[in-house]
């Protein structure tokens, strides 16, 4: 008799809750981050509603702050950051390591009850009104503003921390459990970029933590460490909270890239261009981006060599984007493309952050920099890379691996139907932002002159599209966790080692080993028996 | 300890053990890197007043409480090697030492910051110091209570943890067979030591 | 794997005695020394005593010498980004007065 997929192992509540299952944690992490998106989401609406009209509206200056200020910190700290490795990286990590979990199972399960009360204590935060610092909480606005500014900060702290668990969790897993066979250099991708991740995230969030914490001191107990009046220099919290917060932009982005380096091959039905550039590159990416944190400061009053500096080695990183970017193209060309809704995603993918990626080289020359900071035009090109980039690569993880998750299918047609709707929504909002930044449109305002009003007009009806595209997304994926048709163990065909085990996959994730001689890209050597 | 699952032996559990808690230990170095920046930015901004705001530093307490820490070092360190070996008597000791070093440690600092508070030397807005008012001594002051403030909880943490730890020695379920926890206990131990061997020349030795 | 644990070549006790000895005398010789190295030199003699000491304690009461590779990639990965960050704050700080258009109300 078949043993019980991971869904069904075991019943009740409490098998839920005190669950070490990785893949268990998975889902209640899945759950967790998507009712954090959809709460930025809801802030993000608000503010591209009040933003149809310039001058006074249907709220406040200060409950607009606040809006904008709610809407980075759950989008950052609740959804970007976690999301990929939580969700995926946890489910996913072991199977691909050929392993029957994570190397510490119930820090995994401390990890998610860290960071539902890291939310909780952010939403308590929320409740009381709110902060309106902005997401980066910038001294010395930050200590004397009249909003409930230490609630959210200790909330990110927190939230900080379960991050560490996760990355640290990680490096030891794929450190100590590869199974016998899969090595350093013949390991899936994926993997290669959740450890680059996970180093950022062990080594980068402690900063944060700290500067969060000073924060919080500053404002309820007027600690001083940034105060001009005490002789305190604001410029430094700068430093240090943009020493995480740069790096944090690829724990954003490296697990995104590594499901794209994950869904290509399996759609173009090829091995991967380079492995080792793909392996290399992630580490590549996250060692220099831990070097160009100043880039934040051009104008913050650094020093002009600082600045130099800092500009130099913002456009190293990009360099290794632009390795992967070739890497996965080289994939795709000349291979068998299968064009489903995953793949769509992956193309969008490749041109959203390329595009992105390339305005970011463009204010990472501090001239350039000079006119553009603090306006539309650095939105729009984060939003590039955060929604077309981790968000679009975060829909794709969903639509390829919902069949090995849940053991049902996804309606193809309705996702295609909706990629293409997320795309034009996504593209409808952002570009007029860049052209709205590049005429002097600041940011965080809750208004704007009114020649303005006409690209704002066009890019809350991409909002709105954008929106919509993404709840049609989330109910025909709900209702097919009930009445999609069985998926089967491999339904793309793809000689990923997660793939080697039935859909779901039973508690222990293999119901026999399989050998990683046949490796996870090796569409050269016929597909092996599929898993019963 | 229970062989888990996703392990193929109890000596491969004990080794990811011990990675996780170093990769622990770098992460936690890192958030008293983020104070070490700030008191090297103030330093270099304010050179003067840092040396006069040093030169009421309690150099005797901040010495005597370096000697503790790392003499509890050696005794931590002793006690797993005599656990290792079956002696749990000298083990039990050697593991009280540490406590009681460190216990003391704590008391010290609290009495050093009485004496400051007692003079008005208290940290940002709440500094009262009327001797020497300048910013920058504001700020080594703000900075001394800041990074032995965060050290001292990270003293108290590992008292707490070391207390646990003697408790199961006591009780016989750390062994020479099985004590994973108390070397991982004596690691961080030592963390907590090497940021004191750091603290203490930033903060005390500024001539 | 390759390298043993920590475990199995464990210092004696003897060594790690030795080892506090030389940590005492360094203490010591720091603090004498502070006295008549000051100012920046005093600064530089005092964390280059300090690394030694750190050294020491990590090299054996931590087991860094003999113990597996991935502890010492931790160990070094944490001091390099820690000299990162230091080294990348006083870069700004220590080179606004010759290269900025800004000066700040400290002068520099």
């Amino acid at each position: 008799m078949a043993e019980p997929d991971y869904l069904r192992a075991h019943a009740g509540i409490r098998s839920w809750l005190l669950t070490t299952d990785h893949k268990r944690i998975s889902i209640m992490f899945f759950v967790a981050t998507t009712l954090a998106v959809m709460l930025g989401g809801a802030f993000a609406m608000l503010l591209r509603t009040k933003l149809l009209i310039p001058g006074p509206g249907i709220m406040e200056p200060i409950t607009y702050n606040r809006l904008f200020t709610l809407h980075g910190v759950v989008m950052v700290f609740m959804f970007m950051v976690p999301v990929i490795p939580a969700v995926f990286g946890n489910f996913f990590l072991p199977m691909m390591l050929g392993a029957k979990d994570l190397a510490f199972p119930r820090i995994n399960l401390a990890s998610f009850y860290v960071y539902v009360f890291g939310a909780c204590l952010t939403l308590w935060g929320m409740i009381h009104g709110g902060a309106d610092t902005g997401w980066t909480f910038y001294a010395p606005y930050a200590t004397i503003s009249p909003t409930d500014v230490a609630p959210i900060a200790l909330g990110v702290f927190v939230l900080g921390v379960s991050s560490i668990m996760t990355g640290l969790n990680f490096i030891a897993t794929t450190h100590m459990l590869r199974r016998e066979g899969v090595r350093w250099n013949t390991m899936p991708i994926f993997v290669w970029t959740l450890y680059a991740t996970s180093i950022i995230q062990v080594i980068a969030t402690p900063v944060l933590g700290l500067s969060v914490i000073l924060v919080a001191l500053d404002h309820a107990l007027k600690m001083g460490m940034f105060d001009p009046a005490l002789g305190g220099d604001p410029v430094l919290f700068e430093h240090l909270f943009w020493f995480y917060s740069h790096p944090a932009v690829y724990i954003m982005i490296l697990p995104a890239m590594g499901v794209v380096a994950e869904i290509v091959p399996t759609f173009a039905r090829k091995n991967q261009f380079s492995y080792k550039a793909l392996a290399y590159s992630s580490l590549g990416i996250a060692f220099i981006g831990f070097l160009t944190w100043g880039h934040h400061l051009f104008v913050a009053g650094i020093s002009q060599l600082d600045a130099a500096l800092f500009g130099i080695m913002s456009m190293f990183v990009a360099i290794f984007s632009a390795i992967k970017v070739f890497t996965w193209v080289g994939t795709l060309y000349r291979g068998s493309i299968s064009l489903k809704t995953p793949l769509l995603y992956v193309f969008a993918f490749i041109y959203l952050f390329a595009f992105g990626g390339m305005t970011g080289i463009a204010v990472a020359t501090t001239s350039l920099d000079v006119h553009w900071h603090d306006t539309y035009f650095v939105i729009a090109h984060f939003h590039f890379i955060m929604i077309g980039g981790t968000l679009t690569a975060f829909l794709g993880a969903v639509h390829y691996w919902f069949p090995k998750m849940f053991g049902r299918m996804y309606p193809e047609r309705l996702g295609v139907v909706s990629a293409v709707l997320v795309f034009g929504g996504f593209n409808l909002t952002f570009v007029p932002q860049f052209l709205l930044g590049n005429a002097g449109m600041p940011r965080r305002y809750a208004t704007y002159p009114a020649q303005f009003q006409t690209l704002n007009i066009v890019s809350t009806i991409g909002a709105y599209t954008l929106g919509a595209a993404l709840l049609l997304t989330l109910t025909y994926l709900i209702v097919s966790l009930f009445r999609g048709k069985r998926a089967p163990a491999n339904p793309w065909g793809s000689r990923g080692f997660e793939w080697r085990t039935p859909s779901p996959p039973p508690e222990h994730n293999f119901v026999e080993p399989f050998d990683p001689a046949l490796g996870p890209y090796a569409y050269e050597q016929p597909d092996p028996k599929e898993a019963a | 300890m229970k062989l888990e699952v996703q392990y193929d032996s109890l000596a491969r559990q004990h080794a990811t053990a011990r990675l996780g808690m170093w990769v622990f230990l770098a992460s936690e170095s890192l958030l008293f890197a983020a104070l070490f920046a700030l008191y090297a930015a103030y330093r270099f901004i304010y050179p003067a007043e840092f040396h006069a705001a040093a030169a009421h530093a309690n150099v005797l307490l901040g010495t005597i409480n370096t000697y503790l820490l790392l003499t509890s070092s050696l005794t931590v360190a002793l006690s797993i090697h005599e656990t290792k070996h079956g002696r749990r008597r000298r083990a039990l000791v050697l593991l009280a030492i540490t406590i009681g070093l460190g216990v003391t440690f704590e008391v010290l600092k609290l009495v050093e910051y009485g004496l400051h508070l007692r003079d008005g030397i208290a940290p940002g807005g709440y500094y009262s110091f009327s001797e020497l008012p300048a910013h920058g001594a504001v700020l080594y002051f703000t900075l001394y209570y800041l990074m032995t403030g965060l050290h001292a909880l990270h003293v108290l943490g590992g008292l707490a943890a070391l207390a646990w730890l003697w408790l199961r020695l006591y009780r016989g379920r750390i062994t020479s067979e099985s004590y994973l926890a108390l070397e991982l206990g004596g690691l961080y131990w030592h963390l907590v030591d090497l940021v004191w061997i750091f603290l203490w020349p930033l903060i005390y030795l500024v001539k | 794997m390759a390298t043993p644990d920590p475990d199995t070549n464990a210092p004696s006790a003897i060594t790690y005695v030795v080892v506090w000895v030389v940590l005492i005398v360094l203490a010591t010789a720091s603090l004498l020394l502070s006295d008549v190295v000051v100012g920046g030199s005093g600064l530089a003699l005092s964390l280059v005593i300090a690394t030694l000491k750190a050294g020491l304690v990590a090299a054996f009461f931590m087991h860094l010498a003999h113990g597996r590779a991935a502890h010492r990639m931790a160990f070094a990965a944490a001091i390099a980004f820690l000299l990162l960050l230091v080294l990348g704050v006083i870069a700004d700080v220590g080179t606004r007065s010759i290269a900025s258009v800004y000066v700040d109300d400290v002068g520099n």
